[in-house]
Order: C-alpha cells, then sequence, then structure tokens
C-alpha cells in the first residue's frame, strides 16, 4: 500500500460514534442470544416452568443481524478470509497497491448491488410477518442491506486512504 | 455441465485473484442467476436461508465460549499442565505444544484459534531454548489440526449443516481420532527431537507439582465434559451445549479465575462476533450458490459419472481424497466444506459408507490443507509467529503430514475410530 492519508477529525469521530453504535448493538445482541438460550434450557428443566415458545425463531433471526454486523467488524480489521498468495506471486510488488484498490473497488460495487437486491426484499416482506411475533420478517431481512453498506464503508476508507484510517490492528491472511 | 464448469471456474478465478472469498461467492451467484435466467429475489431469500438455522448457532457459542476461557487466562495454565505431564519426555516443548492443543482443542473448535493461541506461547518459548523456527513452526502448526477434529468442532458443525447429519455424533466420531493424531504427532515429534540432536532436558515434575497444575487447569478440562456428557446425556442439544460451554465460561472467569472483567468480556463477544462472521457469512452467500448447483444437478452428475465410474469404493474414496488434498493446497478447509461437503457426503452415501464415518474422514481429510503451503491457514499463523517464510518450514513439517495421511487411512479402512464414539449418542 502507498503512503496512507489520515482522515480529518469530525470524520474520525462521526466514525467514531458510528463504531460504538455497532459494537453495543453487537453486544447487546449476542448477550440477548445466550441469555435467552441459557433461559431456554432454564426453564426445560424446571418443574412447573414451560419453554419459551419464541426464544428458537428469534435467536436465529437475531443470529442474522449478529454475523452482518460482525462481518463489517470482520472487515475493519481485513479479516475477511482471502487467498493473496497467487496475487503477489503473479504481480510485481510496485504494483500491488493499484491491483488491491482494483480489488477493493469490484469488492464496493458486489456489495452496493448485493445491498440494493436485498434492500427490494425488505420492502417486499414488510407485511410478511414472523411465527413468534406480530413482528414483519423484513426487519431481520434488513440485516442485510444493513451489513453490506457497513462492509462497503469499510472497504471504501481502505480504498481511499491505502489502509483502513481506523484499523486497530491489521490481520494479514494467507 | 458447461454451466457448472465455468461457474466453479469463475469462482476459483476470483478466489485466485485475492477477493475476499464471501465476495467471490456472491460474484459468483450474481452472475450464473443471470446467465441461467434465475429470478433475482432468490439471492436475498438463500443469503437469509444459508445461514438461517439453529445447529448453525452453535458456531458463535462455541467461539464466544472459547474467547471468554482465553481472557479468562486459561491458555497459560493449559499449557503449564500440558509441561508438568510430558516437558520431562524426550521431545519436551514439542510434546508440550501437542498436548496444549489437544487440551485446548476442547474449548474451542477452531484450528485458527489454536495455532494462534498456543503458537504465542509456544514458538517464542521453543526459539528461546534453542529449538529451530521451522522445527517449532511445523509441530505448532499440525498439532492445531487437532482443534477442529477433538469436539467442540466449527467444521463438523458446518459438515453436519450441509449433510444434514447429527453434530453430536460427528462430535464424538472425532474423538478419537484427534486423540490419536495427537499421540502420533507426539511419535513424530520425539524421532524429530532425536534426529537433530537436541537436548535440551527439563526436571521431571513432582506429583504435588502434577497436581498443583491439574487444579490450575481443571477450569478447561471440565468445558469439554460439559459438552460432550451433555450430547451424549441427551441434556442438550449441540447448540445448547454451546450455550452450556458460554455460561460455565462466565462462571469460570468471574468466580473461580476471578480474571475476566466487563472490559475483558465486551472485548471476547465483540472478537467472537467478529470471528463467527467471518466464517458465517461465507455460508450465507453460498447459500446462494448452493442452490444454483443444485438446479444444475451438480450433484448427481458426480456421482453418476465420476464415482460411481469408479468399480472399487475405496479407489473411489482414496481419488475423492485426493482431489480434496490438491484442493486444500489452496483453500481454505471450511470453504471446501461449503462447495463440496454436501457432494462428497452423497458420493459416500452412494458407495455404501456410513456417513458419520465418511463425514469424519473427510473433514478429517480437508484439514490436511490448513497445514500445507502454500496456503494452509493454521501454517501460516505459525510462521507469522516465527517470523518465517511457509516454504522454510516445509521440511520437518513433511513427517507430521505423512501422520495426518496415515490417520486418514486408518479411519478409511478402520471405520470403528469413528463409529465406537458416534455410536454412544
Amino acid at each position: 500500500m502507498g503512503p496512507s492519508v489520515k482522515p480529518q477529525n469530525a470524520f474520525a469521530s462521526i466514525y467514531s460514534i458510528m463504531d460504538v453504535l455497532r459494537k453495543a448493538l453487537v453486544v447487546g445482541i449476542f448477550s440477548f442470544i445466550v441469555i435467552t438460550g441459557s433461559l431456554e434450557i432454564f426453564l426445560r428443566y424446571t418443574p412447573g416452568f414451560r419453554s419459551l415458545s419464541w426464544s428458537d425463531e428469534i435467536m436465529r433471526y437475531l443470529n442474522i443481524w449478529l454475523v452482518f454486523l460482525g462481518a463489517s467488524l470482520t472487515a475493519r480489521s481485513n479479516g475477511h478470509m482471502a487467498m493473496e498468495f497467487f496475487v503477489k506471486k503473479l504481480f510485481p510488488t510496485r504494483m500491488l497497491p493499484a491491483v488491491r484498490r482494483i480489488s477493493l473497488g469490484i469488492t464496493c460495487i458486489t456489495l452496493l448491488i448485493l445491498a440494493g437486491i436485498s434492500f427490494q426484499k425488505v420492502l417486499s416482506t414488510w407485511n410478511v410477518m414472523i411465527q413468534a411475533f406480530d413482528i414483519p420478517i423484513a426487519i431481520f431481512y434488513f440485516a442485510i442491506p444493513v451489513g453490506c453498506i457497513l462492509i462497503f464503508m469499510e472497504y471504501l476508507l481502505m480504498m481511499i486512504f491505502g489502509e483502513h484510517p481506523f484499523s486497530v490492528s491489521g490481520k494479514a491472511r494467507p | 455441465m458447461i454451466d457448472v464448469l465455468w461457474i466453479f471456474a469463475l469462482l476459483i478465478l476470483l478466489v485466485f485473484l485475492g477477493l475476499p472469498i464471501f465476495v467471490s461467492f456472491i460474484i459468483t451467484s450474481l452472475a450464473a442467476v443471470l446467465v441461467l435466467h434465475i429470478p433475482l429475489s432468490v439471492i436475498p431469500v438463500k443469503t437469509f436461508g444459508g445461514i438461517d438455522s439453529f445447529s448453525l448457532m452453535a458456531i458463535p457459542f462455541f467461539i464466544l465460549a472459547g474467547n471468554i476461557m482465553m481472557e479468562s487466562e486459561i491458555t497459560e495454565k493449559i499449557v503449564n499442565f500440558a509441561d508438568s505431564l510430558v516437558g520431562s519426555l524426550k521431545g519436551g516443548f514439542g510434546h508440550v505444544s501437542i498436548v496444549s492443543s489437544m487440551i485446548f482443542a476442547g474449548i474451542q473448535g477452531s484450528g485458527v484459534a489454536d495455532a494462534s493461541a498456543i503458537g504465542s506461547i509456544m514458538i517464542p518459548s521453543m526459539v528461546k531454548q534453542g529449538y529451530g523456527k521451522d522445527y517449532s513452526v511445523a509441530v505448532v502448526g499440525s498439532a492445531a489440526t487437532i482443534g477442529p477434529i477433538i469436539p467442540p468442532s466449527i467444521a463438523m458443525i458446518m459438515y453436519a449443516y450441509y449433510t444434514e447429519l447429527s453434530v453430536g455424533k460427528l462430535f464424538l466420531g472425532g474423538l478419537i481420532p484427534g486423540i490419536l493424531i495427537g499421540i502420533g504427532l507426539m511419535i513424530v515429534n520425539a524421532i524429530l527431537f532425536r534426529s537433530r540432536k537436541y537436548d535440551f532436558t527439563r526436571p521431571r515434575k513432582t506429583v504435588r507439582e502434577i497436581l498443583v497444575t491439574t487444579y490450575q487447569s481443571s477450569g478447561a478440562l471440565v468445558m469439554p465434559m460439559i459438552i460432550v456428557f451433555g450430547i451424549v446425556g441427551g441434556i442438550f442439544t449441540p447448540t445448547e451445549s454451546g450455550i452450556a460451554a458460554t455460561v460455565y465460561g462466565f462462571l469460570y472467569g468471574f468466580l473461580i479465575s476471578k480474571s475476566l472483567t466487563l472490559k475483558k468480556l465486551t472485548k471476547a463477544i465483540v472478537e467472537a462476533a467478529s470471528t463467527t462472521a467471518g466464517v458465517m457469512i461465507i455460508l450465507a452467500v453460498a447459500g446462494v450458490f448452493s442452490n444454483i448447483l443444485t438446479r444444475l444437478h451438480f450433484q448427481d452428475f458426480v456421482i453418476n459419472t465420476i464415482v460411481l465410474g469408479i468399480p472399487d469404493r475405496y479407489v473411489a474414496t482414496l481419488a475423492i481424497m485426493l482431489f480434496i488434498v490438491v484442493l486444500g493446497c489452496f483453500i481454505d478447509p471450511s470453504v471446501l466444506i461449503v462447495m463440496f461437503g454436501s457432494t462428497v457426503h452423497a458420493a459416500g452415501a452412494s458407495l455404501g459408507f456410513d456417513p458419520i464415518h465418511y463425514g469424519v474422514l473427510m473433514v478429517v481429510t480437508m484439514l490436511i490443507g490448513a497445514i500445507t503451503p502454500p496456503v494452509g491457514s493454521m501454517l501460516f499463523i505459525a510462521c507469522s509467529i516465527a517470523g518465517i517464510e511457509l516454504e522454510e518450514s516445509l521440511k520437518p513439517l513433511l513427517p507430521c503430514i505423512l501422520i495426518l495421511f496415515i490417520m486418514c487411512l486408518a479411519i478409511l479402512f478402520v471405520p470403528g475410530l469413528v463409529t465406537l464414539m458416534a455410536g454412544i449418542v
């Protein structure tokens, strides 16, 4: 990668707020899933109590939010599985930053397309309710476009600044 | 069949061009959907459906449980315990690495986590004592493959998801092969140790010292028991055993080791979400890919044209294993499971093998790729810690890889190694 440019302070603040919110959501969802699952086991083995009828469905759907929010955190640390071995062998070192930018560009476009297609699904399922509660399944489908946009943003930052400007630890992949 | 060929060619090309694997799956699926005139709505529906599974939720739970245990500083205690047991034997720190990996496998279902946690402690210690970096990398990297074989195992959960097999049976089926691989690696380590004329003698621990380290590491030894006995006893489903392991991790960290803080817990949760997502987003987008292959009758073609075209079922299986090992040199085991899990399962069934036996065999075969150059993920982590190139560790690594091959052949010809334990549930 070429020399990285640091973003302006205002942008850094906005990113920081977004990052805190994202992590808070991840911690909240993960904790809720673990507590619900534990409660389900506890109630099953406690005489006089009945299992939660809604837990299985809600946990599965919340897990989808967890995966797509988590995927943006993985993108931030450049942790998504990728095989850079052949690229490093194929191209001379001086060309690698350009190749990386092209790769990031293709990734960003792909994520925008997936976000667009998934958002159409959100709109078309707004009146379809899940079994457990009177909640539209669209809320859970919404995890895909939101996740894609967040991942897109992380990769866009890498493309613009050369490396992720806010990454605490870059994880290299084979 | 032409469609299947170009779809696979495009996917492999994109992967080799260095795009993230999940992005390669999305692009390939988009291209296939457009060319084959499949409705676009299949993409979000199958992406959602690709991870909408209660059994798959075991993955985040086991990762979180392992992270909490690591934040509770369990890794050092595991290493101390292994050191007290085998540290004084010929092979010293190599044996300690292998036994530590076997114990660590019981609290973390990921080989990459195993290589990273054990490697970061053992490799610097081994190098400091005078072991070669290549030797240290070979031992630690190959021992990390035990992580996804001894239960819990993320690879087994993924395989079970694609084949609709019992996670519990696959978990237990991996137990004996995992232990045997550990013993095999210890034998190789002892031979390498002697052939390199290492003479690092360490004092034998007293019974009291062994008891103390056993007590200190008992937190790690209890977790696999909760998982295995919970499943065998019918108390938990495998996913629920992940929840139980997580709750145990909280209790251990806060009440027993008292080294877990809220800050560390938050870090463990965020990192678990990130690690989980790295695996599960591939499963999500591969849902579209699998659907397209099903529409193209890929599985029927492979079985009828290739697998059943070979007269002997063992020869056919060896051919499948060879194909997987070759691909595994370039593609991560988890991606191999996503791409070929259901196909090899169907092939095994059509050849008349027990599905659990065949499943464990294929997962172990796929894991060989994790320690083979040029892109073995576990080997890569061990090399990064030691600061050497992958190719430099090849010489001491070859006998370790050979042990895995021998173990695969043993599993193939002695199904009891898997079915003995799997039959309990």
